[in-house]
């Protein structure tokens, strides 16, 4: 577990000496997304969800994304606090039915503020990697900043009421909206 | 200088002062390193709780790959000034926040060093490291690296604080030590001083009468009992010394003592008198020949027979010596050497002892000239005895062959009388037979003259024939004995008087045994005969107007048995009692008492056959008392 860990750490560290912006391989873009399936799987360690702490955590990955593979990948090495993490991938937001956290993949085929409004009283935390997103509405939104990988939050989405952040992550973050 | 030759007194401070300083510097290093210990101990959890606390708060910078935010948090130790770096390292040991306390100067962690234990020290440096962890996964460390310099400021202080306790303590101990020594040391060098004064002056008279119950008191006390002891020892041998030399002054003989060298020690008053010289102070192989002393045999004395030489190499002597005193003058001595040996037992010299022993020799030597003359005497005396003895073992030798001609003679008489009377039997028959025959056919038929004569030859063959009978009877007793065998005199004397039970009647004799008769060893008929002659003729020989009154008895003598038959009879005149035991003598014509006088003749070769003796006590007309005795030797066949 803790060799995987490091692993995906290494792969951070060689994909932001690469950078971000402009052509990415498919080994540059496999790395991004080691990464922020790990930052991912870290969010759910700072996070509260109102209605208590699930059993199992649902991810759901909105559109196709190599992030799906990772996050699987994760959940099956990970148990994090006896809680599993499991994984859905989903072309709809129909398909979308019990999920405390959402990745909006740039593949999405549902608009951004369609989701933001879907999921508006649901305490479900909404993940994006566009630029914008968190401005959007979304909770979460991955950006490059000097050639690193960080995250923005909103704290005033309209779900807002039901997630609840810890101070910790919020240290690490950049907030929008604020 | 060596310990042992120090004095008690710097030997006892020396130990105070020693012990003093060995238990403070002991005790000042127990606290120093104490304190050293505890002073890292507290270091030690102190940066640890620093380190323990930057990896709590650090976690999330990691895990968020934040390392503004990593740096921030180390930078915070600015405010801890021993802490002079702290580096956050990711998983991969990667450093992924930094803080360095003088720029520049950076610091790499030994983590080989961290394996197991999570801190160590490099010289005045302390490095501790905690992991730092997300849930149960380590996700990277933290390492701090401080400085131990106040360690070695602390550990300076305190070795100048323990320097002055130890001087202080020190020199407290050497005080004491010199104020206390005095109770151990002067009684042990009192009782030191007591022993040598002792020991210089030999007054074993003195004590030191401690009282005190500690050691030097039991040793005190103990030194005088051994005074004591010493005290009674001397008194003995100053008794034994005196009395030994009482003895040596007053006892007769001469006694010289030499020692080991050979040079005369002592000798006593009778030695001077004796030998007639101060020896004293003279080497003992000149001694002979100053004092003349010669061997038994007069020539000089060897080395090797010398009495105060010989001794000195082990030898015991005892022997005779001469001592030539003049031309003609020597008087003998017995010297009598032995060594003198020690309480180990080796020789240390010899005595020598001289015995005068000249009156002895000379009395010796008459007492020899009169055995030898004794000697000659008693061997003269003797060759006398023996031709004396040679004499009467010829006078033996012929009375034994007179003897042997005598029983010849005599057995040959029996023989005679034997057959003579046997013989005798048969014409005396024929003669008494053809007597009553012609008798019986001529009597009255051939004149009143010729039947006298056939009455006198018919009275005289029947008074022979009666002689014939007792002298077969006297011969019998020698010829018809029988073998002795046990013989009951009751019994005997029993049979004899139903025998003579007729005749007892008659005469209405009176017979009396006054004690119970003997059983004994004889020929048990020859007793009767005896027993029936003697009562019989006590009956017989009676005044006729007397009732025989006869007391039989016994006693035991010594080797022989007594009987006496006692009658109130007519008695007999002492001046027959030669004739009375001959055969045939009568005292009494045949009118007055019949009998052929053969009885007590009979009665006198039975008696002696039992080897006894007969005879008679009477008082005329007063009865008489025959007695005989029996041998208790008799051989039993």
């Amino acid at each position: 577990m803790t060799g995987q860990v490091l692993r995906l750490k290494y792969l951070c560290f060689l994909f932001l000496l690469v950078g971000l912006s402009g052509g990415k391989t498919d080994a540059q873009i496999s790395r991004e997304y080691d990464l922020k399936a790990a930052f991912i799987f870290n969010f759910s360690q700072y996070i509260e969800w109102q209605n208590g702490d699930p059993d199992t955590l649902y991810v759901c990955v909105l559109g196709s994304s190599p992030i799906t593979a990772k996050l699987r990948e994760i959940g099956r090495q990970h148990l994090f606090h006896n809680r599993h993490l499991l994984v859905r991938e989903a072309q709809s937001l129909a398909e979308i039915k019990k999920c405390q956290m959402l990745f909006v993949s740039k593949a999405s085929p549902v608009p951004v503020q369609e989701v933001v409004n879907a999921f508006s009283v649901r305490p479900t935390v909404l993940i994006g990697e566009e630029p914008g997103n968190a401005l959007k509405g979304m909770n979460i939104n991955f950006i490059v900043v000097d050639n690193k990988l960080r995250f923005e939050i909103n704290m005033k989405t309209p779900n807002s009421s039901l997630i609840k952040f810890s101070s910790t992550m919020l240290k690490h973050a950049l907030l929008v909206n604020n | 200088m060596q310990v042992r030759n120090l004095s008690i007194t710097s030997k006892l401070v020396l130990i105070q002062l020693l012990t003093a300083v060995l238990v403070l510097v002991l005790c000042l290093i127990g606290f120093v390193f104490s304190d050293v210990l505890i002073y890292r101990e507290l270091k030690l959890k102190s940066l640890m709780g620093v380190a323990n606390i930057i990896a709590t708060t650090s976690g999330s910078a990691l895990e968020f790959l934040d390392n503004e935010a990593g740096e921030e948090i180390v930078n915070d130790l600015r405010y801890q000034p021993d802490i002079l770096n702290g580096t956050i390292y990711s998983a991969d040991e990667k450093v992924f926040a930094r803080y360095d306390a003088v720029r520049g100067k950076t610091f790499e962690m030994d983590r080989s060093r961290l394996e197991e234990k999570n801190y160590y020290t490099e010289g005045k440096y302390l490095i501790v490291c905690a992991d730092i962890t997300s849930g149960e996964r380590k996700i990277g460390s933290v390492c701090l690296r401080s400085e131990l310099d106040i360690l070695s400021e602390l550990l300076s202080q305190k070795l100048k604080i323990s320097a002055g306790i130890l001087l202080l303590g020190a020199a407290l101990a050497l005080v004491i030590g010199l104020m206390l020594q005095k109770y151990i040391s002067s009684p042990i060098l009192d009782l030191a001083s007591f022993m040598k004064r002792i020991s210089n002056t030999n007054n074993y008279y003195e004590r030191i009468h401690d009282n005190y119950s500690d050691e030097v008191g039991v040793l005190s006390r103990s030194f005088d009992g051994m005074l004591d002891q010493i005290e009674r020892r001397d008194k003995i041998l100053i008794d034994r010394n005196a009395l030994l030399n009482s003895i040596l002054i007053n006892i007769g003989d001469g006694v010289i003592v030499v020692d080991l060298e050979g040079t005369i020690v002592m000798t006593n008053p009778s030695a001077l008198e004796l030998l007639g010289q101060d020896l004293n102070g003279l080497r003992a192989e000149d001694v002979a020949k100053k004092v003349n002393l010669k061997s038994i045999t007069g020539s000089e004395i060897s080395a090797v027979d010398d009495p105060l030489l010989k001794p000195l190499k082990g030898g015991v002597i005892k022997d005779e010596f001469q001592l030539v005193s003049g031309l003609f003058t020597k008087r003998w001595l017995m010297v009598t050497g032995a060594p003198l040996y020690d309480n180990k037992g080796s020789i240390h010299g010899a005595v020598a002892i001289f015995t005068d022993i000249t009156r002895i020799k000379s009395i010796n030597q008459e007492l020899e000239e009169k055995i030898s003359l004794r000697t000659l005497e008693l061997s003269e005396a003797n060759r006398e005895l023996t031709r004396e003895v040679e004499k009467r073992r010829d006078a033996e030798k012929m009375l034994a062959l007179r003897a042997d001609e005598l029983q010849r003679s005599n057995e040959d008489l029996q023989q005679f009388a034997y057959v003579a009377s046997h013989d005798l039997q048969e014409p005396l028959r024929m003669i008494s037979s053809f007597t009553q025959l012609l008798e019986k056919k001529y009597k009255n038929q051939m004149g009143p003259e010729a039947d006298e004569y056939l009455h006198f030859i018919t009275d005289g063959a029947a008074r022979m024939k009666t002689l014939i009978d007792d002298l077969l009877a006297f011969s019998r007793v020698s010829s018809k004995a029988k073998a002795f065998a046990d013989c009951d005199m009751e019994e005997v004397l029993n049979t004899v008087l139903i025998n003579i039970s007729e005749t007892v009647k008659k005469s209405s004799a009176k017979i009396t045994v006054r004690n119970k008769l003997p059983k004994i060893i004889a020929d048990k008929t020859q007793m009767m005969q005896v027993m029936q002659n003697l009562i019989t003729n006590g009956i017989k020989f009676q005044p006729t107007d007397r009732t025989p009154e006869i007391t039989i008895d016994a006693s035991e003598e010594p080797d022989h048995w007594r009987f006496s038959v006692t009658d109130n009879g007519i008695g007999i005149n002492k001046e027959f009692s030669s004739k009375i035991f001959i055969i045939f003598q009568r005292l009494h014509n045949q009118k007055s008492y019949p009998g052929s006088g053969i009885g007590l003749s009979i009665c006198k070769k039975i008696v002696e056959r039992h080897g006894g003796k007969i005879w008679f006590e009477s008082v005329q007309g007063n009865g008489t008392t025959f007695l005989f005795t029996i041998s208790k030797d008799l051989p039993k066949e």
